[in-house]
């Protein structure tokens, strides 16, 4: 009764409630940031000043000890001892910088349970201009053992059935990197495939909100760019549902919000078809062979509306149902995935949610609280990772057990 | 994605929401939105360092939390000085059966207020809020015990003085 009172207050002040113009946040932001620089650059010549003055005065006085170099952290001793390790030496052996304190996990790829690779970001090593440096782990053996190298910053990668896993560079530096460690450019085509290809081609998708890579023909190791549909100006993941259909998201300007449809094509992108969902927000795209869901969430909002939703289609996008989602889910980007069995699952950046058979209703996953920010589906394996530095959870049958791996070499 | 692109992001799922959670806590509604806008603006001042923040709608509420305690205690501070500085605005007048509600969270203490609201309002489990707000879990439990008994009372006490 008094928890129903309270989210009905909450409510009738979210809907009283006018958002500022984003670009006065930005405004505001720049000028803090401004001032902080101000203020630094002041203290810092103060500082100057009175070293320059101490120096002078103690020009004579004959020093007491050495210049103190900070040791090795119990972590990187067993591959540094002495002297220090530089940032060189660190960037050369990744097993070294995997054991930073804060190497943190930031990609998780699974062809299937055996061919996997993960990505950690660590930021204290400080790599060329200033990005962090990724260590790449990858296996081919289910994490029994496993390989590393270092790339240069966060990037997308994507483990392939084959043990191989690209590296993406949003560019003409991306690679594919064997199950020996040799690695081989990849070809960047200039428009999308435009004739079927000979063999299947692998989506290569955008993680968390970023850009999507494309299409990936692994017998020519071509990426094409991902299709476009005509009501769509941005670029979105493509989505192959094993019909030969291919689904995309569409908004009329680059962004999450502004009336989005979704889009699909039959004929590689020549003629697209189109479903307006009515809500403000998509946040992805669930495709299975058997039925295709839209992730909706809306900040328009009246007593009617809802928080969040599910369109579903199970004829290919010629007729539509709606389904509403647990109103507790606090849903972002990059938060749904499917399996090839059918399976939905999402996640919420606390729980996981399955979907039932029919995608009609979830429950919360065991573990319950996994964290997770994002899940990848593949042939037989979800993944979930988030949260714990270095953990990422896998589940082989479908959601039903979950174990944590902590993919280290 | 840029850490601008995120937040903008965020800013368009989340900002109603936060300002409806935030509204509880602080009373007002141009505070509420105040302590949510300097949420994002923190956000947007974090830079390439909020892309890597897991769940960024908790990490706002956290923050804008955060925000609208430094400000209790400096009113505390100042509380002699304040009337004479701004009129009261009110632009949001809540329906009747929302001001009891409203009237009865003013009349809880705030650390237990927040106890409330975080955990019923924002559906943070007992040891996510003491986490999030420094303390035991057992002071969290008995802030919410002790929050929903006054709350009760309070609620209570309006709904008789309507029968009279």
């Amino acid at each position: 009764m008094f928890e129903s009172k309270l989210r009905a207050l909450a409510a009738s002040a979210e809907t009283a409630a006018r958002p500022p113009a984003f670009g006065d946040l930005i405004r505001r932001a720049r000028v803090r940031r401004l001032r902080r620089r101000a203020t630094a650059s002041f203290a810092t010549l103060t500082a100057g000043a009175v070293a320059a003055v101490l120096a002078v005065n103690l020009s004579g006085t004959p020093r007491g000890t050495s210049p103190v170099h900070p040791g090795p952290t119990a972590a990187t001793s067993s591959y540094a001892t002495s002297p220090p390790p530089s940032r060189h030496y660190l960037l050369k052996h990744p097993v070294a910088l995997l054991h930073q304190p804060d190497a943190e996990i930031s990609d998780v790829s699974y062809a299937d349970p055996n061919h996997a690779a993960a990505l950690w970001y660590v930021c204290s090593a400080g790599g060329a201009n200033g990005a962090c440096p990724g260590v790449l782990t990858w296996t081919s053996d289910g994490w029994r053992s496993s390989r590393a190298m270092v790339i240069p910053d966060k990037l997308n990668i994507y483990a392939l059935p084959d043990g191989s896993v690209v590296v993406w560079l949003y560019g003409n530096n991306s690679f594919v990197v064997a199950p020996d460690g040799t690695t081989r450019k990849l070809t960047l085509a200039r428009h999308p495939i435009s004739a079927s290809p000979g063999g299947p081609l692998t989506n290569l998708p955008g993680i968390n909100g970023t850009r999507p890579a494309g299409m990936l023909d692994e017998k020519t190791a071509t990426v094409y760019p991902p299709l476009t549909a005509p009501s769509t100006r941005c670029e979105y993941d493509d989505h192959w549902d094993g019909h030969g259909r291919i689904w995309e998201i569409g908004t009329p300007r680059c962004g999450p919000t502004g009336n989005p449809t979704v889009a699909w094509s039959s004929d590689l992108g020549r003629t697209w078809s189109t479903h307006r969902t009515g809500q403000s927000t998509i946040l992805g795209l669930a495709v299975s062979p058997s039925r295709t869901a839209v992730l909706l969430s809306r900040t328009q909002k009246d007593e009617h509306d809802i928080l969040a939703g599910l369109d579903v289609t199970e004829d290919g996008g010629r007729h539509w149902r709606h389904a509403s989602l647990p109103p507790d889910m606090i849903l972002a980007p990059g938060s749904i995935a499917t399996t090839t069995k059918g399976g939905m699952l999402i996640a919420d950046g606390t729980y996981l949610w399955k979907a039932n058979s029919q995608w009609t209703a979830f429950r919360k996953l065991y573990p319950r609280k996994l964290k997770a920010r994002a899940v990848t589906g593949g042939d037989q394996v979800l993944c979930a990772y988030g949260g714990s530095p270095d953990k990422a959870w896998i589940s082989t049958d479908d959601g039903q057990t979950w174990r944590s791996i902590s993919p280290r070499p | 994605m840029t850490g601008e692109e995120l937040v903008r992001d965020v800013f368009d799922a989340s900002y109603r929401r936060l300002v409806g959670q935030l509204y509880t806590v602080c009373g007002d509604l141009p505070s509420a939105e105040d302590v949510v806008q300097e949420a994002f603006v923190r956000a947007l001042d974090h830079g390439r360092g909020f892309r890597r923040i897991d769940n960024p709608e908790a990490w706002l509420r956290r923050v804008a939390v955060n925000v609208q305690r430094s400000r209790w205690r400096r009113m505390k501070t100042y509380a002699g000085l304040q009337p004479k500085l701004v009129d009261d605005v009110t632009p949001f007048e809540p329906s009747p059966d929302h001001l009891e509600l409203v009237r009865a969270l003013a009349g809880l203490p705030e650390v237990q207020r927040e106890a409330v609201v975080l955990h019923h309002l924002a559906d943070m489990p007992v040891h996510e809020v003491a986490d999030m707000l420094g303390v035991p879990i057992g002071t969290i439990k008995t802030r919410l015990v002790r929050g929903r008994t006054t709350l009760a009372g309070l609620l209570s006490d309006h709904d008789e003085e309507r029968h009279v």
